[in-house]
């Protein structure tokens, strides 16, 4: 056991700072080839050569601006170049300018020779079209396959011990998103979303400290109204959202959410982002979950470091009350209050573009949990009495996101967990550790 | 070596726009058509444009204007546009960039000034500020009898302020313009395409396909829903930082990959 941990945790190092590594190096020679290309660009006037180098740079660094400004010199120099105007339609839509997009793509079906670029150019205007009619959406559909070993503390005839356990098991969700644009100078916006998940999960979920396969189903449907308030701070925005959400553990547990949250969010620079949410769930009508009021809330950032690599950080933290099935003190307390709080991290890197455009994404990150929960497993004893217990886990994380088709994400990664439960007043203290190996795809409709 | 020749540039560019106004390019007018005047005479491509300069189009001209911290105006059909004020410190990528509009169409594309400093445009009846974004600009400058004319500016994409006298309003939504006729401001939304600054297909010949963007990501075929863009133009791959489901869940451990389309972050990573 001792051997085993020892290599997991040299995993664990390489999960770390692999993606650091990759990370680091491309930046600063994709800064150095954009400002050479913007010299070449203003020097070597007219070159069609320096202007469509410079608008590959751009795109690539997010400087989208710069980009577009290029390609409109490029078509003012020749109109009748497709591959340009079908550019700078798709940029403008890029960015949400619609109205941009469409004149281009209209003029680009009146260039000679647009029959060649009939797919691409059908496509763009479908989609410009579904966005100029005030009406989004995207739905996707994922499935993949998890191999996960747990080793956990569970309870023998001789006392408590280590028992290894692993299954392969299957995952799959439907999600999707309708967006009503509310054409106000602030885009304010209306969202209809939901989602269906299932997993065949494996795990300790009731805390009995048996082993356990079983289907877990969940789904989420939500209204959210998303406001800017740019006359306040120009990035401002706050949405709230009303949802109602399901998690059916198998026969174990049955879990039902109706809530409300409210998050503002706001971009200090054009590289971050702050977001802050505050969230108010009911769960009262749920079964063997006694946890019957969850409030959380909680700060989250997210810094371009450089074009392509973003650094994510979030502390989020929870209060729970509810009632308990069996009395804390024997007698007459069944009341609880837990509370707690998960910090975590992530770099996620624009690891390659393909030639044909498509991206892969990859991203490492760490996240760590403090808290106290109820004691399922005191519930389950014979002289059953209700107790809290201490909970501490943490997981480290390396996923990666590959675009294989235009529409179509292969999904693939790595993890490792541990989490210890101690101080229980009836149960034992026990730990748990896993990892696992995953692997998916995910279709995107829109 | 580049590095070292930017900085240097930095200070230059620097000093003398601030100090001395004249002396120096502060950008490039890249590619001119029939035709843009400056000083009675016309100013071909590859001509340095300095501090003060004023470029006036005629009702068929149309001219592209690089600067040195990377913004571009579009000038189109009677656009007459001063450079006031160039302040550019590339090494911080910050500094302040002046306009002045007072006639015709012209569209501004922000540069780096625009996403750290202050990027403006004038116009006799609108102070305009450009963050990280491209706006039209057009200016009708009346009749002098009573008219006094109108600007209207178009968000294209990322922000702008438009302010006219106490008044300030922020839109974000692109297609949306701010009216006024120095008096008051108005906010409504352009049915127009811009059409003005799209050259029709048939125009001025050249050769059809030409350009191939496939190695620009955002701009191929297969760009994802992560290049779409809100703030003018910053696609970044997204974190999984949201932090909602608790730890060890199973197949949902290794990060959020059931995360919700709900979150900005899952449009990103997700699709």
């Amino acid at each position: 056991m001792r051997r085993v941990r020892n290599s997991v945790a040299a995993g664990r190092l390489v999960l770390l700072l692999t993606p650091a590594v990759l990370a680091g190096a491309p930046a600063v020679a994709d800064e150095a080839s954009y400002y050479n290309a913007f010299d070449l660009r203003v020097t070597d006037i007219g070159s069609r050569t320096a202007l469509d180098r410079f608008v590959v740079e751009a795109v690539n660094q997010g400087q989208y601006d710069q980009a577009l400004s290029t390609l409109e010199e490029v078509i003012l120099r020749n109109p009748a170049d497709i591959g340009a105007r079908i550019a700078l339609a798709r940029i403008y839509y890029q960015i949400s300018s619609y109205d941009l997009a469409a004149a281009h793509i209209e003029q680009a079906l009146l260039t000679a020779g647009w029959e060649a670029f009939e797919k691409e150019i059908e496509a763009l205007k479908a989609k410009i079209d579904r966005a100029q009619s005030g009406w989004e959406h995207i739905f996707t559909i994922s499935g993949g396959v998890d191999y996960k070993n747990v080793t956990e503390t569970v309870d023998t005839f001789l006392g408590p011990d280590k028992n290894d356990g692993s299954g392969t098991v299957p995952y799959g969700s439907i999600s999707g998103v309708v967006i009503r644009d509310l054409y106000t100078a602030s885009s304010d916006e209306i969202r209809f979303g939901g989602m269906i998940r299932y997993i065949r999960n494996v795990g300790d979920p009731d805390f009995d400290n048996n082993y356990d396969q079983f289907d877990q189903f969940k789904g989420r449907a939500y209204t959210t109204y998303s406001k800017g308030l740019p006359d306040i701070v120009d990035t401002l925005r706050v949405d709230l959202t009303a949802y109602a959400e399901f998690d059916r553990q198998n026969s174990i547990r049955q879990i039902n959410t109706y809530g409300a949250k409210a998050q503002i969010s706001v971009r200090p620079s054009v590289e971050s982002q702050l977001w802050a949410f505050v969230d108010y769930g009911w769960l009262g009508s749920s079964q063997n979950y006694y946890t019957d009021h969850r409030l959380t809330y909680g700060v989250q950032g997210e810094y371009r470091i450089a074009a392509g690599i973003a650094l994510g950080l979030y502390a989020n933290g929870y209060y729970e009350w509810g009632t308990s099935p069996e009395a804390f003190d024997f007698i007459s307390d069944f009341d609880f209050e837990t509370s707690g709080y998960e910090v975590g991290a992530s770099v996620s890197h624009l690891l390659w573009v393909f030639e044909d455009g498509r991206s892969w994404v990859h991203e490492g990150g760490v996240r760590y949990t403090n808290g106290e929960v109820l004691d399922y497993a005191s519930l389950v004893d014979f002289f059953a009495n209700a107790s809290l217990v201490d909970r501490e886990a943490w997981e480290v994380f390396w996923n990666h996101t590959v675009q294989v088709r235009t529409d179509t994400i292969l999904d693939f990664g790595v993890y490792y967990g541990e989490a210890d439960y101690t101080n229980s007043t009836v149960s034992f203290d026990r730990s748990s550790a896993y990892w696992g190996v995953k692997g998916g795809l995910t279709f995107q409709i829109n | 070596m580049l590095g070292t020749t930017k900085y240097l540039l930095a200070g230059a560019v620097c000093m003398v726009s601030v100090a001395s106004a004249q002396a120096q390019d502060v950008g490039t007018m890249t590619m001119e058509q029939s035709t843009v005047m400056r000083d009675g005479a016309r100013v071909t491509d590859g001509t340095g444009i300095a501090l003060g300069d004023q470029l006036a189009a005629n009702a068929t001209g149309s001219g592209v204007i690089v600067f040195k911290d990377e913004s571009t105006a579009r000038m189109g059909p009677n656009a007459v546009l001063t450079i006031d004020e160039f302040v550019y410190d590339p090494s911080r990528r910050n500094g302040t960039i002046r306009l002045r509009q007072t006639n015709g169409l012209a569209r501004i594309y922000g540069g780096q000034i625009s996403k750290r400093g202050r990027s403006e445009v004038r116009t006799p009846h609108i102070v305009l500020v450009v963050r990280g974004g491209i706006v039209d600009t057009y200016v009708d400058e009346g009749d002098g009898n009573g008219d006094n004319g109108e600007t209207i500016t178009t968000l294209r994409g990322g922000i702008m302020k438009c302010t006219v006298g106490d008044e300030t309003r922020t839109v974000t939504n692109p297609g949306m313009s701010c009216v006024s006729d120095g008096e008051t401001l108005t906010i409504t939304r352009n049915t127009q395409s811009g059409g003005q600054l799209v050259p029709p297909a048939g125009q001025g010949g050249g050769t059809s396909s030409g350009g191939n963007y496939d190695q620009a990501n955002c701009a191929s075929a297969n760009a994802s829903a992560s290049c779409k863009s809100d703030n003018g133009g910053l696609p970044r791959p997204g974190t999984n930082t949201q932090g909602r489901d608790p730890l060890g869940g199973g197949a949902s451990g290794g990060g959020r990959d059931d995360c919700d389309p709900e979150y900005d972050e899952c449009y990103i990573i997700t699709y």
